[in-house]
């Protein structure tokens, strides 16, 4: 046989080829710009290309790339002993699951056609990548089962080095989030949000004082080492009967941060990175954790890596890293409890005084966490720790201690020896508004939801399930703590962690559900591993977003829709904590969005280790066909896709119009009528970025009015807008009773945050009776611009309406 | 092939336990060094700022931290310069909620003895915010005093 024959021989399955148009077809059509539009009733969409040879070549290269792939796919299964024709036969029909993606072009181009939602285009346009990676996952395990000796029987594996080296590759990590942190913060100011200031403000007191009377610190405002000196914060506190003011929060993780706290006020550094680094060992710690964890359940170490990495990586561990929330303490703390609890033999007293010792002190981080330290000790109980006395005694006299110190301690501060729910943020713990909107937006929501931001969290929860099923009293009681976190945290009325995404009630939860991963990854199928590559992809980018616009994580911002060209994550998942006006809508949004979640889950404990292409063609088809079809309800339900409210997607969308290499065509799909003209231009109502004496006027909220007589400055800036190289078209509308030749008004565009001005003019009370238009070209990307608005004072005047427009291309 | 009828002794790997243990102690003992300074953090984290002539507007606060360390390890006492020089510094200072260093002086001259210029100082505190005055005077540190001064009760 010749060298010729073996190297083509998988080619010749007609499946190879039509797999390569696939492929080809999909990366052909990639490039170009998609506009879509609606005006009344009616859409378009206009798809602007790049030169025709640019599409071609690509889809040419890919398919050649795929060709290349499939020859030398054949040549691999030849090489681990399967014969020629069933080889060819094998690994031709292996790329099978990838005529899915034909269902992306397709998506893109009938909707418009016929009339249907736009939603299976936004989706397609904006998530083709993770459907390739699926369905190049799934070719991947095709190929590899069509070689079923391959699969090795796994061995179990224990390298003491490890855990050490997993400890400190998360350490490095958290304190690489630190850097970024630091970076941004010098940048736009310090960063620090909810209770942060109030755990340091306990730590500080602990550390000068070794007390937790915070009265002196508030006459010396030594806050003023981590705030604005200007800023005055009372320790969210209280006076008791003896004369002390003590913070409503728990001393624990002040406790624990305190000694790094104090390193940097005796450094003379700010003491708040300092105090940074105990919250970074913590959450090593928790990584470590899983990973010791998953391998003691798996008895491997490759599931239990991915654990660790899950829980280090994804958020919300990513970011609680460095927030000072006793979240990420809290963490550590439980799992370690259940590890040592689960490896302690009945009567190893060291153990179980030090599980004892972890588990006692978690109502001192929070008493919420009493839930989990009462699980740990049934958990004990379940265990069979029972038969030794002295092991017994080990553990719980810890915790009676604990709990008769807590007793105490709040009796002191409130008369009772449990907290009443007054000292909650809105005075209630359960949510008066239902419990559906905490239960699901914890998962779905578009501004805090776990899943939004950290898909894998899906396949962590699956993988639970696989734990249950093949080790039924660890999955049973990992489910249990994680779910505990979870209900606790829904059904509170801040079910949402008052600040920062995603939901910082869930921290607690994340090593239980990580383990989940470790055990999808072992006893899962090969489909399992297939979601958690896309979800982990997912997860990835979320982060890596978050990290990238980490000022948005102190805020009630859709981080994650400052990226995109469709409004995906703004208007088709639920906005619980932004639309209260419309609950309806956004529990309508959260079931549909669930009910993915869950067919997702049902498919992660379905599936074989058999080599099916065609059981794998017919999941990947329906998995597209499910999420375009939770698109289109959404859109139905919600905004829609089409309803951009968010400046930064039409941005998005210049910006695409910028890279595409001029020359090409233009396709219309859908009406003719209807132009994009929309999106070309972007609204910048004055009254959101009014300053000064400037006012809402009465003749329109997004207008503002400025009177006379006021010292000449600047009324109207801060869009701090990043547009990309192209020419744009400034307006401002104006209004005054001034009609004079006397200079009234100044209107600028300025770059990085006002310390360049781009063009300027200067209007008498006449120039204001027509709208004032500013075109100017930008060669490169431009940050921080600004349109800004200035009077002199000489007259009453009002701004009605500023934008600004990209013109073609 | 076993050469002999006895059984190897059980030999320990690794790092002696008590090594461990002393690095530990040894460790936890650098960790809470500055903690272990106690008060003299305050008057320590005070001097960095000084030293570093930190925001000038605000100058005001490491040098009321000084002179409260001081005054707690002197018993109360303070020189009268060290006072005036608050004084001035407090009267000059244009930053937000005065109320909070007015009470703060009056108490470090409660401590060193001059009624006078405590009351004086109280009555700064009370003219600049009332109700911060009212609440803030509720705290153990004015319990040698309330009578004295006639501070609400707590």
């Amino acid at each position: 046989m010749s060298i010729g024959k073996i190297n083509s021989g998988g080619l010749g399955h007609p499946v190879a080829w039509a797999a390569g148009l696939a492929w080809a077809l999909l990366a052909a059509t990639r490039w170009a710009v998609v506009m879509a539009t609606q005006e009344g009733g009616q859409c378009a969409v206009i798809w602007r290309w790049p030169p025709w040879w640019i599409p071609v070549l690509i889809g040419v290269a890919m398919w050649a790339v795929q060709l290349l792939a499939a020859s030398w796919q054949q040549g691999w299964l030849v090489r681990q002993g399967v014969e020629r024709p069933r080889a060819r036969r094998m690994a031709g029909l292996a790329w099978l699951p990838s005529l899915a993606l034909l269902l992306v072009p397709l998506a893109e181009f009938l909707p418009p056609v016929f009339g249907g939602s736009l939603a299976p285009l936004a989706l397609s346009r904006e998530a083709w990548p993770l459907a390739a990676l699926a369905v190049a996952g799934a070719v991947f395990i095709q190929t590899r089962l069509a070689a079923p000796d391959l699969i090795r029987k796994r061995e179990e594996q224990h390298h003491p080095w490890l855990a050490p080296v997993v400890f400190f590759l998360a350490l490095a990590l958290f304190a690489g989030v630190g850097a970024r942190l630091t970076q941004e913060s010098n940048r736009v100011g310090k960063f620090m949000g909810g209770d942060e200031p109030q755990y340091l403000f306990n730590a500080h007191s602990l550390a000068v004082d070794h007390d937790l009377d915070l009265a002196e610190n508030i006459f010396l405002r030594e806050s003023s080492y981590y705030l604005d000196p200007a800023k005055v914060i009372g320790g969210h506190g209280g006076w008791t009967k003896d004369g002390k003011w003590i913070s409503k929060h728990r001393p624990g993780l002040p406790a624990l941060m305190a000694p790094f706290y104090a390193w940097g006020l005796y450094l003379g550094q700010g003491p708040r990175k300092t105090a940074t680094v105990a919250l970074w060992l913590l959450a090593a710690w928790m990584v470590t954790e899983v990973f010791w964890l998953g391998r003691l359940f798996t008895k491997r170490e490759g599931p239990a890596l991915l654990g660790a990495a899950g829980a280090a990586v994804a958020m919300p561990g990513l970011i609680y890293s460095n927030l000072a929330f006793p979240e990420i303490a809290a963490a550590a703390f439980a799992v370690s409890a259940f590890r040592l609890l689960r490896s302690a033999s009945p009567g190893q007293w060291g153990l179980l005084l030090l599980a004892g010792l972890l588990t006692a002190y978690l109502a001192w981080f929070h008493e919420r966490f009493v839930i989990l330290a009462l699980l740990l000790g049934l958990y004990c109980l379940a265990r069979g720790h029972w038969r030794s006395l002295k092991g017994l005694a080990a553990f719980y006299l810890p915790c009676m201690v604990s709990a008769w110190l807590l007793i105490t301690y709040f009796m002191w501060l409130y008369g009772q020896p449990f907290p009443g729910q007054e000292i909650h943020a809105q005075g209630v713990y359960l949510n008066p508004r239902g419990f559906w909107e905490g239960l699901s937006g914890i998962w779905v929501d578009a501004g805090e939801g776990m899943l939004t931001y950290g898909a894998i969290w899906l396949a962590a929860v699956a993988g639970l399930v696989w734990l249950l099923r093949r080790r039924p009293g660890d999955g049973f009681w990992c489910l249990a703590m994680a779910g505990a976190v979870y209900v606790i945290a829904g059904l509170f009325a801040d079910w949402f962690g008052g600040i920062n995404p995603p939901s910082r009630y869930m921290v607690a939860a994340v090593p239980f559900m990580a383990v989940g991963l470790a055990a999808g990854a072992h006893w899962g199928p090969p489909r399992f591993m297939l979601f958690a590559a896309v979800l982990g992809a997912l997860s990835l980018a979320a982060a890596a977003w978050v990290m990238h616009y980490p000022s948005a994580v102190y805020g009630h911002k859709l981080v994650l829709g400052q990226g995109l060209q469709f409004p995906l994550i703004d208007n088709l998942l639920p906005a619980f904590i932004f639309n209260y006006k419309t609950p309806q809508v956004n529990a309508s949004l959260a079931r549909i969005w669930m009910l993915l979640a869950g067919a997702a889950l049902v498919a992660m404990n379905l599936g074989a280790q058999r080599y099916g292409p065609g059981r794998s063609l017919a999941g990947m088809a329906l998995t597209l066909v499910l999420v375009a079809t939770a698109g289109i309800a959404a859109d139905r339900i919600g905004a829609g896709v089409l309803t951009y409210a968010n400046p930064a997607q039409r941005v998005v969308l210049w910006n695409r119009l910028s890279d595409l290499p001029p020359g090409g065509g233009a396709w219309r799909l859908g009406a003719g009528t209807v132009e994009p003209k929309a999106l070309m231009n972007l609204p910048l109502p004055p009254s959101r970025y009014q300053h000064g004496g400037a006012k809402s006027a009465a003749e329109s909220s997004q207008a503002l009015s400025i009177a006379a007589g006021v010292k000449p400055q600047l009324f109207v800036w801060g869009q701090y807008l990043a547009l990309p190289p192209g020419r744009y078209r400034a307006t401002a509308r104006l209004a005054s009773p001034y009609q004079g030749p006397e200079q009234a008004v100044w209107l600028d565009l300025s770059e990085n945050k006002g310390k360049s001005v781009l063009l300027g003019r200067k209007l008498s009370g006449a120039q204001l009776q027509e709208p004032v238009v500013l075109e100017f070209q930008l060669d490169r990307w431009a940050t921080n611009l600004e349109f800004r608005v200035g009077t002199t004072g000489l007259a009453p005047l009002t701004v009605q309406s500023m934008s600004i427009t990209r013109l073609e291309p | 092939m076993q050469l002999s009828s006895f059984q190897p002794l059980p030999r320990r790997q690794g790092i002696p336990p008590w090594v461990i243990w002393v690095g530990v102690v040894l460790l936890g003992l650098i960790l809470l060094w500055p903690t272990m300074q106690g008060r003299e953090l305050r008057r320590m984290a005070a001097q960095h700022r000084v030293d570093a002539n930190w925001r000038p507007d605000y100058r005001l606060l490491p040098l009321l931290g000084l002179a409260h360390q001081q005054s707690v390890a002197q018993g109360g006492k303070l020189s009268p310069g060290q006072r005036d020089g608050l004084w001035a510094e407090l009267e000059a200072y244009k930053g937000s909620y005065p109320v909070f260093f007015w009470l703060e002086l009056a108490w470090l001259e409660a401590r060193a003895g001059d009624d006078g210029r405590a009351r004086r100082a109280l009555k700064r505190a009370e003219a600049d915010n009332p109700r911060l005055y009212l609440a803030m005077t509720k705290t153990r540190l004015w319990d040698p005093w309330r009578e004295r001064f006639g501070l609400p009760p707590r």
